[in-house]
């Protein structure tokens, strides 16, 4: 059996299959950013837990929850970027750095900050974080004509507040 | 990098890897098939899923069905699709009923072909990217053989009353 799985193995490198897209490029034009908020406060909380850990983690409980709220925090770091991007990239428009023209520096802030969050474990950072994101959440939501506010996360020990729009 | 793709590409057989949605429910995403490489010999029919050349980018490839065909007028309203006129029998499934279909009218070349995702509701193909050249057209999706349990042949049936 193992022969032929390696028959076959040989065989798709040698002659590999094509890509073929059955692709879809319609945009959907719906974007909103309150997953980066949630992703952004996600690192605050991870960060705090980690801080909550002893220094020298010595049993493996410790080591194992070190290793979780430290992939934890990076996925979430990289769901912010990722978020961001898309909204910088595909929903911004030139248009709206007339009104908001401090827009390109806090995604670009932001995106610095988030990288910073994944190589680190520090608290300040994440909620730095979290505080530029609301800013390009506030702006987002006057780019819409909609006023926004920020109101308590209601996320337990996290605290924080979350960018809300709320029509005119 | 594939040594062999100078000699792969002209075997009459091409084994591709479906990726994206716009083929379901027929083909999903991971699904690898294989397609039969199309030659002057036997042009594709109406209904056959085929892989084609992007039009931008040669080295990418698209899987779509064949809805039209040269020399055709290709019309869609109210969520039906009419050949020359006639309504076009489709009995493989479609995605979805209740989205609705695209509006809109195509009169196809002598070699140009309306190839459409059986996803309809998310698909990029001849209603926003216009008729394909039949060029382009690299295989027609014979056989499907991973995932093991949904192997066999590709349904590829469809006609328009009267001009069977």
């Amino acid at each position: 059996m193992s022969l032929l799985k390696g028959m076959v193995r040989i065989a798709n490198r040698a002659f590999p299959a094509t890509t073929a897209r059955a692709h879809c490029d319609i945009p959907c034009g719906i974007y909103d950013p309150h997953l980066a908020q949630i992703a952004a406060l996600t690192t605050v909380r991870m960060n705090q837990l980690i801080n909550d850990l002893p220094d020298h983690p010595g049993s493996r409980t410790d080591g194992s929850k070190l290793a979780r709220y430290t992939l934890v925090k990076e996925e979430h770091a990289e769901l912010v970027k990722r978020e961001l991007r898309v909204l910088w990239g595909d929903y911004f428009k030139p248009e709206h750095l007339e009104g908001h023209p401090d827009l390109n520096t806090s995604v670009w802030s932001a995106l610095k900050l988030a990288g910073k969050v994944k190589q680190e474990a520090n608290l300040e950072a994440a909620e730095q974080l979290v505080a530029e994101v609301q800013k390009i959440a506030e702006i987002f939501w006057a780019t819409k004509g909609a006023d926004s506010k920020r109101q308590p996360s209601l996320q337990g020990p996290v605290g924080g507040e979350i960018v809300y729009p709320s029509p005119k | 990098m594939n040594l062999f793709r100078p000699l792969t590409n002209h075997f009459p057989f091409a084994r591709f890897l479906v990726a994206g949605e716009s083929m379901e429910p027929t083909l999903a995403p991971g699904d690898l098939v294989v397609a039969i490489r199309i030659g002057k010999r036997r042009p594709p029919r109406r209904g056959e899923i085929v892989v084609a050349k992007d039009t931008e980018n040669s080295a990418l490839h698209d899987v779509k069905r064949v809805i039209g065909l040269p020399n055709e007028r290709v019309a869609m309203a109210g969520g039906a699709i009419f050949i020359d006129g006639r309504r076009l029998w489709e009995p493989y499934p479609i995605r979805p009923k209740v989205a609705p279909h695209s509006e809109g009218e195509w009169k196809l070349s002598e070699s140009h072909y309306f190839l459409l995702g059986d996803n309809r509701s998310f698909s990029t193909d001849s209603r926003q990217k216009g008729p394909l050249d039949a060029h382009l057209l690299v295989g027609r999706v014979w056989l499907r053989y991973h995932p093991w349990r949904k192997r066999g042949r590709v349904h590829s049936k469809a006609w328009v009353p009267e001009i069977r």
